[in-house]
């Protein structure tokens, strides 16, 4: 009688977890379009370009990037000096060392030759004590923040109010930004009044050559955890991101790479420290107000702007990277629920919101559902071994063909991994990543959203190795 | 439950995709993997030739040599050169690229119905510094990309007919056309001045604001008018662009309007008025700027405490004055104007 209860049980549930495979599936399979439309119409706005009007013009958009850097010590010379090699006319770097315990500002202040300075600057968005400012004797326009202990946010909202650029980009102190990706990024600013913001591609540096501060030589990497990562942000970056141009914008800005108006972020309140996933909760509140206060709210994401990142070789720590991610994801959707399915907020509430909720949100849940239904099913025999591997293959087949279709947009663009012995290898990883990696990612997120329900908000610590100096 | 048997269809139907788009992807890669290898090989064979135009006439051979590269390879190799080069040694470039009918091409490009070869033409054209039959026109295309690139190329052919449509263009809704414009205007420089006065006073104020942001950045007498008739503009905006313009040219009647503007009821106005005096280091006006250091505004207590600094020892005993005066916000700021100017920096 259990038994016959539990077969009927699963029968309802597999088809409803098929069907949701089916209907994610067909909306990821709807924006890798727009992806590749976007991709079309931005190459051909592109090509023939000559970007050094942007470069060597007096009335350019002034940028402040901001790198907030905690015990990064190991990498931050190498990072301050690609960014200070940043060809754009009109930079101001702001380096802002957040109480790192180990040897972050003595670096800094030795190989920038720093000098204590005293700017007047307003203190709009309320930070940790700052210790003192600093100026490079070796270039004017890099300035060093040292602070107290705040957080991420909190460090960003220091170098807000003290960045004097119309525009700011957020980044990683491990992120290399290529030397024209600032020309690249300020586009969209200067196409539309109504832009708030953009976002650009992250891929991955592990095992790639860096000479100077740019990478030289782009590898897929030897060990499988980061060449899983590799497919996972060509995927998110080529179609994810750039497929949502059409659907109304993103709704997420990378924190390791993100272009703003500094004097919108600023009146929004700047980052807040409250949030794991500041750099999404960010963009949702921009958006938010501006579509409540009838001002820009307009995200754009371009895709070649590229920055380059260190991803986690070691599966403790991409575990709790994922963790937090989730993390961030859920306690963004829960502050700002008041947007989901209301007209007032355009697409913003009626697409991009419950689409985050309902596929980005809750598919570890039902994904974890479907996988446990399984294993039930197969260990009360009320599936056969066969019924299991094919409702497996075509569950997650749909994503694996996606993948394989983002990889075709990457070699049709940008096609950064060149040669046939290197797509092979690619191939293989995005297989490897489609049946045995994504279900363990399932579990991190399960223990993000867990750990949200619990009310934890601690980051855990980043383990880097240092980029591949050629 | 879901049938097994089509399951088993939609997985075969599946694998076999997966399967195609597989051998695609490397057979893709293969071939553009060769294909940017050829491409490579043609770059190196061009490229000397190409360099040689530069500095004599090309031989026969050596032009049948560049015109079996193929449209893409001489593109490629123009776009890498023309940018380094100007004047006689850019003509001499523009002329091979007439010579293998790019100019002719792009020149037909620009008179497509297409927005993306408009486009392509027109930046093609002013590579090569060619299409004044073409170009002007494309000041008033349809589409802000080909009109920004007009402009773009407007800075080697400033004539008096396009100088005065790259004008008018400072009121265009697209930010991208006029900052393209305003780039041009400040590249010509002098010449372009004259026209610009003439122009600025017919403009809506989105297009005062873009041509006082470039008359804030050029010497010119006869920008000083201008500026101080739109220094009584009723938008604000105006106002203060205005203010910032007159900054750049300084003169007697500059600094009147400017001892005006600091006591505008905006207080952007004031903000603007008060750097711009700052920047002439009018230290006479130094008296003025004391009571500006309790404005309201934060803006304007630390622009004119940057104006004080600026003028040198006045500056700095109005700044010492506000220092030991009642009010808290003055001896702040200028507490803070003073450390800046004892610091290093």
């Amino acid at each position: 009688m259990t038994a016959e209860l539990v077969r009927i049980v699963l029968g309802q549930l597999d088809v409803a977890i098929l069907s949701y495979f089916l209907i994610v599936n067909s909306f990821y399979a709807a924006l890798l379009a727009s992806a590749s439309v976007e991709l079309w119409t931005h190459a051909r706005r592109v090509r023939g370009e000559s970007r050094w009007r942007v470069l060597g013009s007096d009335v350019a958009p002034t940028i402040t990037v901001l790198s907030p850097a905690y015990n990064e010590a190991m990498t931050i010379a190498a990072s301050v000096a690609a960014l200070m090699r940043l060809r754009y006319a009109n930079l101001e770097v702001i380096v802002i060392n957040d109480g790192s315990k180990d040897q972050t500002f003595e670096v800094l202040r030795d190989r920038f030759a720093l000098e204590p300075v005293h700017p007047i600057f307003d203190r709009r968005l309320p930070t940790a004590p700052i210790r003192a400012i600093y100026r490079s004797r070796l270039d004017s326009g890099l300035l060093v923040i040292d602070k107290d202990n705040g957080g991420k946010a909190d460090s960003l909202n220091a170098g807000l109010d003290l960045a004097a650029g119309d525009l700011v980009c957020a980044i990683d102190a491990d992120t290399l930004i290529e030397p024209d990706a600032l020309q690249r990024m300020v586009r969209p600013f200067l196409l539309s009044d109504g832009v708030l913001a953009a976002g650009g591609t992250i891929r991955v540096v592990n095992d790639c050559l860096v000479e100077g501060g740019r990478v030289t030589r782009v590898r897929l990497p030897g060990r499988l955890l980061p060449a899983l990562q590799v497919i996972e942000y060509l995927r998110a970056f080529l179609f994810g991101r750039l497929g949502w141009n059409r659907f109304g914008g993103n709704l997420i800005i990378s924190g390791a790479f993100g272009l703003f108006r500094r004097d919108a972020v600023i009146e929004a309140g700047g980052y807040t420290g409250e949030s794991v996933g500041e750099d999404m909760e960010l963009v949702v509140r921009l958006r938010r107000r501006g579509r409540e206060t009838g001002t820009a709210h307009q995200v754009d994401f371009i895709p070649d702007p590229v920055a380059w990142t260190e991803v986690p070789e070691s599966r403790r720590v991409l575990g709790r990277q994922r963790d937090r991610w989730h993390r961030g994801l859920a306690d963004t959707l829960w502050r700002h629920r008041a947007l989901f399915l209301r007209p007032r907020y355009g697409a913003l509430g009626l697409v991009g919101y419950p689409y985050f909720v309902l596929v980005e949100l809750l598919a570890p849940v039902i994904e974890a559902l479907g996988i446990v239904g399984l294993i039930a099913g197969l260990a009360i025999g009320a599936v056969d071994v066969t019924f299991a591997l094919l409702f497996f293959l075509v569950a997650y087949g749909y994503g694996l063909l996606l993948t394989y279709a983002t990889l075709l947009l990457e070699e049709l663009s940008y096609h950064r991994y060149s040669g046939g012995r290197e797509m092979l290898r690619l191939l293989l990883v995005a297989t490897i990543e489609t049946f045995g990696y994504r279900q363990l990612t399932v579990l991190w997120r399960l223990r993000g959203l867990v750990a949200f329900v619990r009310g934890r908000r601690a980051w855990g610590a980043m383990e880097r190795r240092g980029f591949r100096a050629g | 439950m879901i049938p097994a048997d089509i399951l088993r269809i939609v997985a075969v139907g599946e694998l076999l995709l997966a399967v195609a788009l597989g051998v695609t992807l490397l057979i893709a890669a293969s071939w553009r993997a060769r294909s940017d290898r050829r491409q490579r090989a043609d770059m190196a064979r061009g490229r000397p030739i190409m360099i040689a135009t530069v500095a004599r006439d090309l031989t026969a051979s050596e032009v049948a040599a560049l015109e079996r590269l193929g449209r893409r390879t001489q593109v490629r190799l123009l776009a890498e050169i023309a940018p380094s080069l100007s004047g006689e040694r850019r003509a001499r470039l523009g002329a091979v690229a007439v010579r293998l009918g790019i100019a002719r091409s792009a020149e037909s490009a620009c008179r497509s119905r297409r927005w993306w070869r408009r486009l392509q033409g027109a930046r093609l054209l002013t590579l090569i510094g060619a299409g004044d039959e073409v170009m002007p026109a494309l000041l008033g295309d349809g589409h802000p990309l080909v009109r920004a690139q007009a402009a773009e190329w407007a800075s080697d052919h400033p004539t008096a007919a396009t100088l005065r449509l790259l004008v008018a263009l400072l009121d265009d809704p697209h930010r991208i056309a006029r900052f393209a414009v305003q780039d041009t205007l400040l590249r010509v420089g002098h010449p372009a001045i004259g026209v610009l006065a003439e122009g600025l006073l017919r403009m809506s104020a989105r297009g005062i604001e873009a041509g006082l942001a470039v008359a804030s950045r050029v010497v010119d007498p006869r920008l000083i008018p201008i500026a101080a008739a739109l220094a009584e503009h009723d938008l604000g905006d105006v106002r203060a662009a205005a203010a910032r313009a007159l900054g750049a040219q300084g003169g007697e009647v500059a600094v009147q309007v400017l001892t005006r503007l600091i006591e505008d009821e905006d207080p952007r106005v004031r903000a603007a008025a008060a750097a711009s005096l700052g920047r002439l280091e009018h230290w006479p006006s130094a008296t003025r700027l004391l009571p500006l250091l309790s404005d309201p505004s934060w803006s304007v207590r630390r622009e004119s405490a940057l104006a004080l600094r600026a003028m040198g020892a006045p500056g700095a005993v109005i700044l010492r004055t506000a220092l030991t005066g009642e009010d808290r916000f003055a001896a702040d700021i200028a507490a803070q104007a003073l450390a800046l100017r004892l610091g290093p920096a």
